[in-house]
């Protein structure tokens, strides 16, 4: 018994006081950073139901339902506008567009008959396709035509800081009418949702946030205002991606993208096989319910293309030549329509026709890749 | 688990709290427990590679010493243990790079021999592991320590979490009594502990994983690069490394001595080095005290090699070498290394001579300048190898040196964008990081390992503490970024 009385004597009890105390000296940093998060939350992991339509992105949603233009200034989360766009449409649109920033040209050729809304999100990965198709059954009816934008970065888990907590439960009702359990899928950290509030990366993103918001009206409704390369939900040209980037940049964003991603460095073959999976019940889901189905291939940057050649034939992970090659058995295997390559040589792409690694430059569309973004 | 991750802020104090807690007689099993819960956080199934390792050199241990306790050879436990190490160390670690080399000797005779690839993912630290155990074993046959035959505490030798994945790689005699022993809670030991952990966390985090941004983007495509940004990438290189393993050595030592527990140091301010032979003194001194005592010392002691010392030490850095990772480019650094340490060696007596004849003292600036200069930029020399993913991309950087260097007026801002695609002020902060390490390292030097503003006032202490944690908040990378000798 004697072994196992307590352990802790009345010294060590003051030790342990004194410990504390001086622990509790930087209890005002934890809070700032607890606070911070808490405050600006980026991706809106602590925003309640009720104060979104307070915010900024309700308002532009709004804006764009009622047909005006709307220049964003500020950075948002484009999501939740997405989120609003498709609760407060009067109409489901005729063909949605689902894909990254890689996809927002898609859709923006002369107006047609068909009713387009571009649902292209900044970093979107399957994850994202899975919420807005949920959010549009919950609205009672789904689009009749579907483009996918197929992309390496689609097979991401869905724990990136540009994901938002409400797809992120949309996605998981739809796997669940799929059939599908989200046991061991990715579907990433944002499931620790009460660690992130100390998370540090977290923190420099909300300051980033706040920073680049501060003191700005965080969008303005414009009347003639064509800002020349990006394109926004309803198909209109709203944001400039800003200057033409350098080769360096665009190799160390493509090399540091191929070792962060799934198929990097942790390159894992059953994470990638588990999002195939889900991808191909994703669209046997819709060909099920009468969705008829484009997959689309954008072409990446010369530089951004050959890195990835490069790594494919050093480290022999990622393969961009298997994907396409996959993303054609798979339009094979449900009969679906395919367009475009990311090979930039198939359409006479060069450097100067892209803002950077990914994004081709409005005025460089020519006639082929017209092709790939006109419905 | 990483050091550098969200759980582990919880994980560490949690586990700490109950330490203190629990009774003594149950603290083993605390700390294996949550040595267990750190490790499966990798990779769950690994666990078992880890007690099966733990298992063959338990029972090794005491058959060894009931076998001398008989007087019977014993030797025959020791070499199953080695071999058995090494067999799990090979089958995980270098059975693919065996297998490709075997195929293509095969071509190169006309055979056909396809590549056979396991493609395992290495258990993280096995390379740590097998050294630790296999020091157990060795010292136990060597009579220098009584075999363990509580198998919890020898799980725990094997698996204590501070040093479970990269090291130290502790000695039985000093880590084996340590857990029978009782830990109180001191304040100083546990505060100097805790200001450690900071250190090595802001080294990680701050400096390292800033710096990896670069160097991980030019040895990803050396084809790109020329001989000014391999320079760069070189030099960022030797101070990523040294504050990713001896961040991860900071934040290891200082958790164990939180709990009580002393861990050896494994970096000693490497860059301050005047000679090779110094610098492999203060560098991952617990490896290389492993190999000087466990395969150096044996050989020098060996009827047939005891001749050939330098032969010995190059073997030494060889193995080395070998041991960081299944490559040519390692075996060429740990070939390189062991050429300077011999040639250090073999050329002293000479030097010295020189400055005599000269008449340049030993303790003169300049001279001490200029050594420590030269090591550095030896062991920078040595890392195109340490560091290049493969022997092509080693020679093209090798063959690149002296190409590309700007001619003329040279614009920094634009050197930075247009070979790297980063901007200037990413640049001026590394710098300013990579001085005030440089400058912080200075200033320890003198200290007898405590930390160096432990005597200031107060708030020159507390206005470094709040510098120190303020710049982890404003300047750390935190992508989950890996530590460098996990991969080993």
């Amino acid at each position: 018994m004697d072994k196992i009385s307590l352990c802790i004597s009345s010294s060590e009890r003051q030790a342990a006081r004194r410990l504390l105390l001086k622990m509790l000296a930087f209890m005002p940093l934890l809070c700032l950073v607890a606070g911070v998060n808490f405050r600006v939350d980026p991706i809106g992991i602590y925003k309640k139901a009720g104060n979104k339509y307070d915010s900024t992105e309700y308002r532009i949603a709004q804006e764009l339902i009622a047909g005006k233009r709307v220049e964003i200034i500020q950075k948002i989360d484009d999501r939740h506008v997405h989120q609003f766009l498709i609760e407060g449409q009067s109409r489901i649109p005729d063909l949605i567009i689902l894909g990254s920033s890689r996809a927002m040209d898609i859709g923006g050729g002369p107006p047609s008959k068909t009713r387009i809304m571009n649902h292209a999100l900044m970093g979107a990965v399957l994850m994202d396709y899975l919420g807005i198709v949920s959010q549009y059954e919950k609205k009672g009816q789904l689009p009749k035509s579907m483009v996918l934008l197929i992309d390496p970065g689609m097979f991401e888990s869905f724990d990136g800081m540009e994901q938002n907590w409400d797809f992120k439960m949309d996605a998981q009702e739809l796997l669940a009418r799929m059939g599908i359990s989200i046991r061991g899928l990715p579907m990433g950290a944002l499931s620790d949702r009460w660690l992130n509030i100390v998370s540090l990366s977290y923190f420099q993103k909300s300051i980033k946030t706040w920073h680049q918001s501060r003191g700005r009206d965080p969008y303005k409704v414009v009347e003639d205002y064509v800002v020349p390369d990006m394109l926004w939900p309803d198909g209109r040209r709203l944001i400039d991606m800003g200057e033409l980037v350098s080769s360096a940049k665009i190799r160390r964003i493509a090399f540091q993208h191929y070792y962060t991603s799934v198929f990097g460095r942790h390159y894992s073959v059953v994470r990638e096989q588990q999002l195939k999976r889900v991808l191909e019940r994703f669209i046997e889901y819709l060909v099920e319910r009468h969705v008829e189905i484009t997959l689309c291939l954008v072409p990446f940057h010369p530089v951004e293309y050959r890195a990835f050649l490069v790594m494919r034939e050093k480290w022999g992970a990622f393969d961009i030549l298997k994907l396409e090659d996959y993303c054609h058995r798979l339009a094979e295997k449900f009969d679906l329509k395919l367009t475009g390559s990311y090979d930039p040589a198939v359409y006479g792409l060069k450097n100067e026709d892209f803002r950077d690694g990914e994004h081709l430059r409005s005025s460089a569309q020519n006639a082929p890749v017209k092709k790939i973004i006109s419905f | 688990m990483l050091f550098n991750s969200v759980p582990f802020i919880f994980f560490f104090p949690l586990v700490t709290i109950l330490f203190f807690v629990v009774p003594q007689p149950y603290r083993w099993f605390l700390l294996l427990m949550a040595s267990c819960i750190f490790y499966t956080w990798f990779i769950p199934v690994y666990l078992v590679v880890l007690f099966v390792l733990i298992l063959i050199d338990y029972w090794m241990g005491i058959w060894i010493e009931d076998s001398m306790l008989k007087g019977v050879d014993a030797r025959k436990y020791l070499i199953v243990s080695i071999v058995s190490m090494c067999s799990i160390l090979f089958f995980f670690k270098y059975f693919d790079f065996f297998g490709a080399n075997l195929s293509s000797i095969a071509g190169f005779f006309g055979l056909n021999y396809p590549p056979k690839v396991l493609g395992l993912i290495i258990p993280i630290g096995l390379s740590f592991h097998t050294f630790q155990s296999l020091s157990y074993v060795i010292e136990v046959y060597k009579g220098r320590q009584k075999a363990e035959r509580h198998f919890g505490i020898y799980a725990l030798y094997v698996m204590f979490y501070p040093q479970l994945v990269a090291g130290p790689i502790e000695r039985p005699y000093n880590l084996l009594p340590q857990f029978r022993e009782k830990q109180s809670v001191d304040y100083q030991r546990i505060s100097d502990g805790l200001k450690l952990m900071a250190w090595g966390m802001f080294k990680k985090v701050v400096i390292a994983d800033r710096l990896a941004v670069l160097v991980d983007q030019v040895f990803r495509d050396v084809g790109s690069y020329h001989g000014p940004e391999f320079v760069v990438a070189l030099f960022f290189f030797a101070f990523q490394l040294y504050c990713d393993f001896s961040g991860y050595c900071d934040i290891a030592v200082g958790s164990a001595k939180v709990m009580g527990f002393k861990l050896m140091d494994n970096f000693r301010y490497p860059y301050f080095s005047r000679s090779v032979r110094k610098f492999w003194r203060c560098w991952h001194i617990s490896l290389f005290s492993w190999l000087r005592d466990y395969v150096f010392i044996p050989l020098c002691r060996h009827r047939y090699f005891k001749h050939f010392r330098r032969v010995n030490i190059f073997l030494m850095f060889l193995i080395s070498g070998v041991w960081h990772g299944a490559g040519w480019t390692y075996v060429a650094w740990g070939a390189l290394t062991g050429f300077y340490v011999v040639l250090d060696a073999a050329t002293e007596d000479f030097r010295k001579n020189m400055r005599r004849i000269v008449g340049i003292k030993e303790e003169n600036f300049f001279l001490k300048a200029w050594q420590v200069s030269a090591t550095f930029l030896l062991f920078c020399f040595s890392a195109i190898f340490f560091r290049a993913e493969t022997m092509q991309d080693s020679w093209f950087i090798l063959r690149q040196l002296p190409a590309g260097w700007p001619q003329g007026s040279f614009n920094v801002s634009d050197f930075c964008y247009a070979r790297f695609g980063l901007d200037v002020t990413w640049f001026s902060i590394s710098i300013n990081l990579v001085i005030v390490l440089v400058f912080i390292d200075l200033l320890q030097r003198g200290t007898s390992g405590r930390p160096v503003f432990s005597n200031d006032p107060v708030w020159v202490r507390w206005s470094y503490y709040y510098g120190l944690v303020l710049g982890m908040i404003f300047l750390g990378h935190y992508g989950q970024n890996q530590f460098v000798y996990f991969q080993f």
